[in-house]
């Protein structure tokens, strides 16, 4: 008998069995064959996770604007952050992604108290300008042209996606001005320069330095993406970076998203 | 003779080839080497259970589905039915289920 023996059945043991079995629900095939033109088992390419080395923060504005950096936000117990620590973070972001980018569930539910999007006019957003929805973008300058819009999650108005349909979550060409800068004005209220101090128009996510993120975790059992909580924006900003700016190494977890986008586009 | 899981009968009682296969275990990874087909294949912890578990004692399809869950160490609902019964075709297309008795 050469089978070997159960393995310890230690908490690390039954929480990777049991991610292997979210995996299988999700139609992963639990057996790989070895060919003699395979240079690497695929599993691999499921079962990887990537580490957030730092403290990340997000912040989403009403239109799936986002922003990524390590600045702080000075939060109210009702949501409201302050708009003088949202401008700063907007002004140091290390990313920014165009309106459309953050799923509706992400977003925050009103805005209230007015934005200061004016300030930032026109976002070099993927899509083009408002007033100009069917032309191109090519009057903005250092803004880029529009992406190849792949990734399965980001379908119109955010829904989640089927990993499977990667290649057909967009039928337009990408001048369906959602997706563009739309040069938003100011809302109801104040903006910076008239002083409402807090807004309630940006909804701002945190994640720990050191934070593990497992994709494969947010597969669902009939194998569609389930994106939630900090983490999960976290991916859709990274399939939206994917989308642009392809597999460059400077967004963390990139590689390990797109094998696994990769692998679930030929199942 | 080659009897194929699917179809299936609840009374047919299902085991594996032990002595067709040669395995090294890598970590959570484990290389079965199929001698009679001359295949290796790659499993993982959830496939290779399913070895150990029909290694124990021949089992019908019912008491795969019934009863594997708890073997793994999770609740019927964490390992379904129909996962049960796709990771059972899988070993059963690479041949490594035998039909003991039906």
């Amino acid at each position: 008998m050469v089978v070997a023996k159960l393995q310890e059945k230690d908490k690390g043991f039954l929480e990777r069995r049991r991610h292997l079995l979210r995996l299988g629900a999700a139609g992963v095939p639990m057996v790989l064959t070895l060919k003699a033109s395979a240079t690497e088992p695929v599993h691999s390419a499921l079962d990887c996770a990537f580490v957030i080395p730092s403290a990340t923060n997000i912040l989403v504005d009403v239109d799936g604007k986002a922003w990524i950096g390590d600045g702080d936000i000075q939060e109210k117990n009702s949501g409201e952050l302050k708009t003088s620590d949202v401008t700063s973070f907007k002004q140091n972001a290390e990313f920014v992604f165009p309106s459309g980018s953050a799923p509706d569930q992400f977003r925050p539910d009103e805005c209230s108290t007015g934005d200061d999007d004016d300030y930032w006019g026109n976002d070099c957003g993927w899509g083009n300008d408002y007033d100009e929805p069917t032309g191109d973008n090519d009057d903005q300058g250092s803004c880029q042209a529009d992406p190849d819009r792949n990734t399965p999650w980001f379908e119109e108005e955010g829904e989640d996606g089927e990993p499977g349909n990667r290649g057909n979550s967009y039928s337009g060409s990408g001048n369906d001005y959602q997706h563009g800068g739309k040069g938003k004005g100011k809302g109801k209220g104040d903006d910076d320069d008239g002083g409402s101090a807090w807004t309630d128009c940006y909804k701002f996510y945190q994640i720990s330095s050191n934070t593990t993120i497992s994709p494969a975790d947010y597969l669902s059992g009939n194998g569609s993406w389930n994106l939630s909580g900090a983490n999960g924006l976290y991916l859709a900003l990274a399939g939206k970076y994917l989308d642009t700016y392809g597999n460059d190494g400077g967004f963390p977890g990139i590689s390990c998203l797109l094998s696994i986008l990769n692998y679930l586009e030929y199942q | 003779m080659t009897v194929s899981a699917n179809p299936n009968n609840d009374h047919w009682l299902w085991g594996v080839y032990t002595n067709h296969m040669v395995t090294h275990s890598f970590g959570d990874t484990t290389f079965v080497y199929n001698r009679q087909s001359g295949t290796t294949h790659i499993f993982n912890l959830v496939s290779m259970a399913m070895i150990e578990f029909l290694s124990e004692k021949p089992r019908s399809m019912n008491e795969i589905i019934r009863d594997f869950p708890a073997y793994m160490g999770v609740d019927a609902a964490e390992c379904p039915a129909g996962v049960v019964r796709r990771l059972f075709g899988e070993l059963d297309e690479i041949g490594l289920l035998e039909l003991v008795q039906s």
